[in-house]
This record gives C-alpha cells, sequence and structure tokens, in this order.
C-alpha cells in the first residue's frame, strides 16, 4: 500500500495518540519502513509532538534543590575537612598544653606563697636638695622631694595597696580598683583609685596638705583606730589638714606651682615669704631665719631652676627689699658640718 | 553568557559561573539521563556526583568542545558506565547501542530547558489559535483525540486534521532545535 505524505500527514494524529486502527497503524509501519526519507519524516514529527512532553519532563527536575544538595557537599566537606584538621591537632596539643598549664599554674601558686613569705617593707628616703624617682611593684610612680621618705612593701599582697610617706611626695598611680592604693601620713589616710596627686606633711609640721592633679582621692583621718572621713577631692584642690583639730580646709589652685619641684623648679606664686623660706630652707638643707617681722608677710613671686642656694638668695635681693647674710658652715667633732645658717633682713635703703 | 567564559570561570572555581552551569543544565541533562537509567532518583545523584567532580577537579577538567558538548558527553559516559556496573536488561543495552550512535555526531543539538520552552514557545506562537488550543489540549493536558472532539463539540476528523497542521509547522520550527535523543527517549 501506498501512501502520499499527505495521505501519511492526516493519520499522524491518530498514531501518535495511539487511536489508529489495527489497519491504519500495519500501514504506516510500512511506510516508515519503505524508506529511510519516510523515517526521518516521521521522527521529526515525532519531536514536534514529544517536545512539550520532554519539557514537562526537564520541569520535573528542581535544580535550585539540588543545588543546595550540591552546596553541602562541595562547601561543607572542605570546611569540614578543614576543621578535622583543627581539631584533630586541638585534641593533639590539648594534653601537653593541659599538664603544662596545670604546671605552670601550681609553680605560680608556690612563687606567690614565697613572694608573699618575702614581702617585706622597704623604705626610699631622699637626700637633702635631691628628688628621687622610683617605680612601686604596682607601677605606680613616686617622685620623693628632698628629705622625705617613702615606706612601702616590696610586693602589694593585701586588699589596699598601702605606703608610708613623710615629707612631700608626687603619686601616678596606677589603676586597679580591686585593690585601692592609699598614702598614709601620719594620721592621714589618703585613698586612691587611679589618680595623681602630690602629698605634703612633715615631721617638723602640725599639718598636712594634699594637691589632687587628676582623677579622685577620698581624704580620712585615723587617731588611735578611729577612722573619721573627711571628704572626697577633686582635681585642682588643694586639702591643707590640721592635725589639732583634724579639720581641713579646701581651696581652687593652680596646681602646677605644687609639683613643679618634681622637674627641680621651684614655683612661688604670691606666696607669703614666712612659706618661701619653708620651702627655701628644705630644698637646701639650710637653717633659713627672717629677722624682720615686717618680711615674714611680705608677698613674693618667683621661678628658679636649677639654682644653687646662693643664686636664688641673690635673685631674691634684687627681686624684693630683702637683703642676707651666710654664716660659714661649721665642722663638727664627729665629723659632720653644721647645716648653713642664713639670715634675712629688710634692705638698708 | 559566552562559553569561554563560562569554561574559564568554572577553571578558576568561580562559585558563581558554576551556579550558573548548574541552574542551566541540571534539569536538560537528567532528563537527558532518563533514557539510559530509567530512575529518576538514580539520575539525580549521578548527575549531581558530576558537578561535585566537576568543581572539585575544575582546573583539571580540560574543556576542549562547547561546554554543552562536553557536559551532555560527560553525562552520557557516566551513563554508560552506571549501566555497566548494574545487570541491565539485554533489550534495554541492545536499544541504548541503536540510539546511542547517531547522536554522537549532532551533540549541539543539545537543549537546556530554557532554550526547549522557549523554542517551543516560538513555534506555539506561529500556530493558528484553534490548531494551538486543540494542540495544547492534545500534548499539555494529555486528552485524546476523542476527548478533545467531544470537548470541544467539533468531529474526531478536524481534531486529527489540526493536530497534523500542528505537527506540520512544528516540524518545520523544532526540527534544527530538537535533539536526535528524544527519539530514543519517546521510544522507551
Amino acid at each position: 500500500m501506498k501512501l502520499s505524505f499527505g495521505k501519511l500527514d492526516e493519520l499522524l494524529p491518530g498514531y501518535l495518540s495511539g487511536e489508529l486502527s489495527d489497519e491504519d497503524r500495519a500501514s504506516m509501519d510500512q511506510w516508515r519502513a519503505a524508506s529511510p526519507e519516510n523515517e526521518v519524516h516521521f521522527q521529526n514529527s515525532l519531536k514536534a509532538w514529544e517536545s512539550i512532553s520532554l519539557l514537562n519532563e526537564m520541569e520535573q527536575f528542581n535544580s535550585f534543590e539540588a543545588l543546595k544538595k550540591i552546596n553541602t557537599r562541595i562547601l561543607n566537606p572542605e570546611t569540614t575537612r578543614w576543621w578535622i584538621y583543627i581539631q584533630r591537632a586541638a585534641a593533639i596539643l590539648l594534653l601537653p598544653l593541659l599538664i603544662y598549664s596545670g604546671y605552670v599554674s601550681v609553680r605560680n601558686t608556690l612563687l606567690k606563697k614565697q613572694q608573699i613569705e618575702h614581702v617585706v617593707m622597704q623604705t626610699i628616703s631622699s637626700r637633702q636638695g635631691m628628688v628621687t624617682h622610683f617605680e612601686l611593684a604596682d607601677g605606680t610612680k613616686v617622685w620623693l622631694n628632698s628629705g622625705s621618705k617613702l615606706q612601702f612593701p616590696t610586693l602589694f599582697t593585701e586588699d589596699l595597696r598601702e605606703v608610708k610617706l613623710s615629707g612631700e611626695a608626687f603619686f601616678e598611680v596606677t589603676k586597679n580598683e580591686k585593690q585601692p592604693f592609699q598614702v598614709n601620713v601620719k594620721d592621714l589616710n589618703i585613698e586612691v583609685l587611679g589618680t595623681s596627686f602630690n602629698v605634703v606633711s612633715y615631721d617638723d609640721e602640725q599639718m598636712s596638705e594634699v594637691v589632687l592633679v587628676e582623677g579622685k582621692v577620698k581624704l580620712s583621718a585615723e587617731k588611735d583606730q578611729v577612722k573619721k572621713v573627711l571628704g572626697t577631692m577633686n582635681p585642682g584642690q588643694r586639702v591643707v589638714y590640721k592635725e589639732e583639730n583634724q579639720k581641713v580646709e579646701v581651696e581652687e589652685v593652680t596646681v602646677d606651682k605644687y609639683i613643679a619641684w618634681r622637674d627641680g623648679n621651684l614655683i612661688f606664686r604670691d606666696d607669703k615669704m614666712e612659706e618661701v623660706v619653708k620651702r627655701l630652707s628644705r630644698w637646701f638643707n639650710a637653717e633659713i631665719f627672717i629677722n624682720d617681722p615686717e618680711i615674714k608677710s611680705y608677698i613674693y613671686k618667683a621661678t628658679f631652676r636649677n639654682e644653687n642656694l646662693l643664686q636664688v638668695l641673690n635673685l631674691l635681693k634684687i627681686s624684693a627689699p630683702i637683703d642676707f647674710r651666710i654664716t660659714e658652715r661649721k665642722a663638727l667633732k664627729n665629723g659632720e658640718f653644721t647645716k648653713q645658717k642664713v639670715y634675712l633682713m629688710k634692705k638698708k635703703v | 553568557m559566552k562559553d569561554i567564559l563560562l569554561i574559564e570561570g568554572l577553571e578558576r572555581r568561580e562559585k558563581i559561573v558554576f551556579d550558573y552551569i548548574f541552574n542551566y543544565y541540571y534539569s536538560s541533562l537528567c532528563a537527558f539521563s532518563m533514557q539510559y537509567l530509567n530512575d529518576r532518583s538514580a539520575v539525580e545523584d549521578l548527575v549531581q556526583d558530576f558537578f561535585v567532580s566537576l568543581w572539585i577537579d575544575a582546573p583539571h577538567h580540560k574543556i576542549h568542545s562547547s561546554l554543552k558538548t562536553y557536559l551532555f558527553a560527560s553525562i552520557k559516559n557516566r551513563c554508560l558506565d552506571f549501566q555497566k556496573h548494574q545487570k541491565v536488561l539485554e533489550k534495554y543495552k541492545t536499544f541504548i547501542l541503536f540510539s546511542t550512535k547517531p547522536d554522537d555526531d549532532s551533540t549541539d543539538h543539545y537543549l537546556a530547558e530554557s532554550e526547549l520552552r522557549q523554542a517551543i514557545q516560538k513555534s506555539l506562537g506561529k500556530l493558528s489559535p484553534r490548531c494551538r488550543e486543540i494542540f495544547e489540549l492534545s500534548r499539555l493536558n494529555g486528552l485524546s483525540n476523542q476527548e478533545i472532539s467531544t470537548q470541544l463539540g467539533i468531529s474526531k476528523r478536524t481534531v486529527e486534521l489540526q493536530i497534523s497542521n500542528a505537527l506540520k509547522i512544528l516540524r518545520k520550527e523544532l526540527v534544527e532545535y530538537l535533539p536526535i535523543w528524544l527519539v530514543a527517549w519517546l521510544i522507551m
């Protein structure tokens, strides 16, 4: 049976959908087998017929879901492998590390115990005319003025970092809230967190003085084991504490003048000659006497840098209506010398 | 995107390029594999395995042909390897041998899902509205010719003539796009 292309096309829909009679189906098969050309024609029709089915088939596969699976395989394996190495290394290192850290901590506690047992009080004093600068075990910086001394432990093991001062010192305290710093001068306690301040408290005086540069300090007086809180200081304040009545006087000051001695400078700003003389005699380890009561209340203003006593006295003579007389130092029998004696008097006009 | 750019990106292990290629070809590679392994999950595993190795060994995959040819050829080899390991029916095997012969020199006829969809849309657009309606009822909705004639109230002969017309046009439009392996896949 011969079929034309036209006749065949009419049979195709039925053939492809399987609705053709056996007779028509047989003739179609026969036609397909008749020539390669016929078969190509049929196959092209078949493709067109099934293209939508193929698309449907493709749509069954969800590439986004599959990519998620892929990502866990290609991204995690690498990081997982990497992690496994880290974990292995960590596990291997952990044991010696534990042993070592155990050893270190045991050694440290032993060492600390030893140190605590060996904590001794130490005293540093500054010779006359010299400023001594040093650091305490906690890093606190101390400037110790001429003729002053500071007593402190070699290691701060207590809850309080306590030092005892006699004379004048400037402190730059290392901050440590868990272990406050305290300066004791006679019966005055200066409690500090982290701050810098100047303290003056000479044994031959009935008063102490604190100048706060920065931070905060708490002052309290302690007499016969009774503690009396005096108050808290703010930066730029100068507190003078009088022992006799346990009272404080507070004033706002320019702090420079009070801490200049650290750098070897002596600054006087509207100070009475009485005060000037007191500081000069300490600074130069000399005995200075004021012969004329009029001079005592003379208000003086000057800055001295690295001058010796004679130079200072000469400057005083030039800048104020004051004259001076120096006595020679006398050798004593024990080989020491007497202090230099200076007498101040009114300049003769 | 240019093939050469994709291949270079893949060699440099750029994940964005890999993701693009994966999304573009995954479904068609799976559908393609279905002619060898008539098992949906086996097919997906096989294609995914291939992409994992493609990523891990990217610098060692030397791609000299077009990317598409490379992907389909690689998947085909994997399918054939898979069959070797499986005890496959003799009949099935002979069928594969027969059907894989022609596509060796016509690999460029492979289509990605998006490409096929575009070609079909374009071809369907060339049909008259009535013709397209009938063809879509047949192919998309899976109705028999008899069912279409009942639903539309037209004779079965008219339905067959319209489908015949549609095939005539689609054949012309799609023939250069459609892969030869589609035939093999259909016969299964």
